[in-house]
């Protein structure tokens, strides 16, 4: 998973006003085509993660989000924003974009490299 | 007690398995209800499902769900809001009882099944849940329309449909018979949980809930997403089973569950979401396309699907599938319509001028194919010519789908070849298949499909007497009440066009 760390490899976009993502809240952003959900955890760091969900085709945004725990409203697959991995089912992550602050404004980057960034998570079989 | 973290204690909870020492397998596990396809027992040992659950947070959830719905629903039930609802909409909820409620009873006999039979415990504990589940979905989807029966006695249908030989209830039943009924818990797996629950039930279940909400029906919605919830945790039981075959030599005998399963479900549904989403929900309401939520909700899931577990498309997929996606659904609308009383909804014609634009925008060419025949029809209400809008003869119906052969349309619309039905003659019976695949299905395992009668073959058979149409109606259980009749006392053909003086409202 390469998120690209350096600047170069990054295309940034103003993404919301800080003020439309109070703590506890999530939002949906589309990023140059692709889904997006932005996460302020009560008490905790704002993040962006892929917007729709690793099960099916259902929007993030539609679920909740109480502390760091995130519950997708299609199925109730469960994830900790603080890592974007998966509490239920575990093995399961969403792909994490960076966000920079400047001023009023977030701003989301994403790897310059195409790649997917919608990561999908299905069974796996046990000892695997 | 200190709480331990899931994994500490999940797996030894769940996975009972033991090597049998006094008994042999095959005893235990017989092919007729757990193919095991010569797979080692060890090997099915490794199912693992993704989203877990206790037994009592199971318990809790659904308390809550139901807690939630029958609030609803009580509410509901002492307002007017179904009072106010398009008829459309209400002729699309009447024919989703009637289709559905009952054969979520016979899925629970199916999840009972893969819960005795399925081959390792993991499995069984997913679908003992999943029993409960189905036993849930029969009880609320014949509760709620029960609750609304002063205001639309054929809700009763939600209990009656699959016990009569309505050609509908024949289909639904035809179908879930193949699926889960009559099926070992293996093929179940993969056909109802892999192939119809993650796709199919998901675009009935939680599209059409979108669809509610905007209508204003809140009690449906809210009853139709909270059954998926627990779809999406019980359809889990398809992946791993299908990653044992795969990994087990079996991808061919998968492929061909998957891609038998695929069409019938397909066929079923464009009859029961197809003519709902494009012509029963009100046109200001609707927020796709039948062939738009099609192509979000199936084409892709199982295109990712297929990809992630190895498997290729249906050999159907681009020159029959897609192709169908154009034109299918508004042929089986149009012979819904022109058969109505032989439904048990009012079936709405749902082609207004303003409905005949959209319909033009969203499939081009719709005017130029069935179209035409919606101009005759539209001219003979206009005329008063009544009886030629309704039936005096039947069509012929597929021997696989059971759903009436609508090939011509099809041809008409330049998407199949000819527009005569296709047939195999076996020990002397002819049968008639209404595409490529349905016949296919028929000839991979014609002992599965030979007995069966289509309401046709019936009538003539001599089973159905008297042999016309009336002796046909009472034979499906349609008293007039019951008979549909159009949604809107045939206000789509004398209205006209809004585009021009009228600004969409967004
Ligand atoms: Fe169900
Ligand atoms: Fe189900
Ligand atoms: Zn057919």
């Amino acid at each position: 998973m390469d998120r690209g760390t350096t600047e170069a490899d990054l295309i940034w976009v103003q993404a919301a006003a800080l003020e439309d993502i109070w703590e506890g809240d999530l939002l949906e952003v589309d990023l140059d085509g692709e889904s997006v959900i932005i996460v302020h955890p009560e008490g905790g760091k704002i993040k962006a993660f892929q917007g729709i969900c690793p099960h099916q085709e259902k929007s993030l945004a539609d679920g909740y989000l109480e502390g760091n725990l995130l519950v997708c409203a299609g199925h109730r697959w469960e994830f900790d924003v603080s890592s974007g991995k998966g509490i239920n089912p575990m093995g399961c992550e969403l792909f994490e974009y960076l966000v920079r602050v400047e001023g009023d404004l977030l701003f989301v980057g994403y790897p310059r490299k195409a790649g997917r960034r919608n990561f999908r998570f299905t069974a796996t079989l046990a000892g695997e | 007690m200190p709480k331990l973290g899931r994994t500490e204690w999940y797996d030894l909870t769940r996975d009972m398995n033991w090597t049998f020492s006094y008994v042999n397998e095959e005893d235990v596990f017989p092919e007729e209800l757990s193919n095991g396809f010569g797979i080692p027992a060890s090997q099915w040992w490794r199912w693992d499902e993704p989203y877990k659950i206790s037994y009592r947070e199971y318990v809790h959830n659904q308390y809550d769900k139901d807690n939630e719905v029958y609030a609803v629903n009580a509410a509901i039930g002492r307002s007017k809001l179904f009072d106010d609802l398009d008829p459309g909409w209400r002729a699309a909820v009447v024919a989703h009882y009637g289709a559905i409620a009952v054969p979520e009873y016979l899925a629970a006999i199916g999840e009972s099944r893969m819960a005795r039979f399925g081959r390792a415990a993991a499995w069984r504990n997913m679908a003992t849940y999943g029993t409960l589940d189905e036993t849930r979905h029969g009880q609320i989807q014949t509760f709620f329309p029960h609750s609304l029966l002063e205001k639309e006695p054929r809700f009763d249908w939600a209990h009656k449909a699959l016990h009569t030989n309505e050609w509908g209830a024949i289909a639904a039943r035809s179908l879930f018979d193949d699926m889960f009924v009559a099926n070992d818990a293996v093929t179940t797996a993969l056909q109802l949980t892999f192939t119809f629950e993650t796709g199919f039930t998901n675009l009935q279940f939680l599209g059409m809930a979108a669809d509610a909400m905007k209508v204003g029906d809140v009690g449906f919605g809210a009853l139709i997403s909270s059954i998926q919830t627990d779809e999406a945790r019980h359809a889990q039981q398809g992946e791993p089973t299908l990653r044992i075959l795969v990994a087990n030599g079996k991808k061919d005998e998968a492929q061909q569950m998957i891609d038998h399963m695929f069409w019938r479900s397909w066929h079923v549904f464009a009859l029961l979401t197809g003519l709902s989403m494009d012509y029963y929900t009100p046109l200001e309401h609707r927020s796709h396309s039948f062939k738009e939520f099609m192509q979000e909700w199936i084409v892709k899931q199982f295109m990712d699907q297929f990809r992630d577990f190895g498997m290729n498309l249906p050999w159907y997929w681009e020159d029959y599938f897609l192709k169908e996606l154009d034109w299918y659904h508004h042929a089986v609308h149009l012979g819904v319509w022109y058969w109505r009383p032989t439904v048990w909804w009012n079936p709405d014609a749902g082609v207004s001028p303003d409905e005949r634009d959209w319909l033009e925008e969203k499939y081009p060419g719709w005017n130029d194919s069935v179209g035409k025949w919606w101009d005759v029809i539209g001219d003979n209400v206009r005329n008063g010519d009544f009886a030629l809008t309704l039936p005096e003869t039947f069509p012929m119906v597929c021997n696989m789908c059971q759903i009436p052969i609508v090939s011509p349309a099809g041809f008409l619309a330049g998407k199949v070849a000819s527009p005569a039905p296709l047939s195999v003659t076996r020990k002397g019976r002819r049968y008639n298949f209404c595409s490529e695949p349905c016949r296919w299905i028929f000839q991979s395992n014609p002992e599965r499909f030979e007995g069966h009668l289509t309401i046709v073959d019936r009538l003539l058979a001599g089973i159905i007497q008297p042999p016309t149409v009336e002796g046909a109606l009472a034979y499906m259980g349609l008293s007039p009440s019951e008979m549909g009749v159009d949604a809107t006392g045939y206000a789509w053909a004398t209205q006209t066009n809004h585009h021009s003086d009228q600004v969409v409202n967004l």
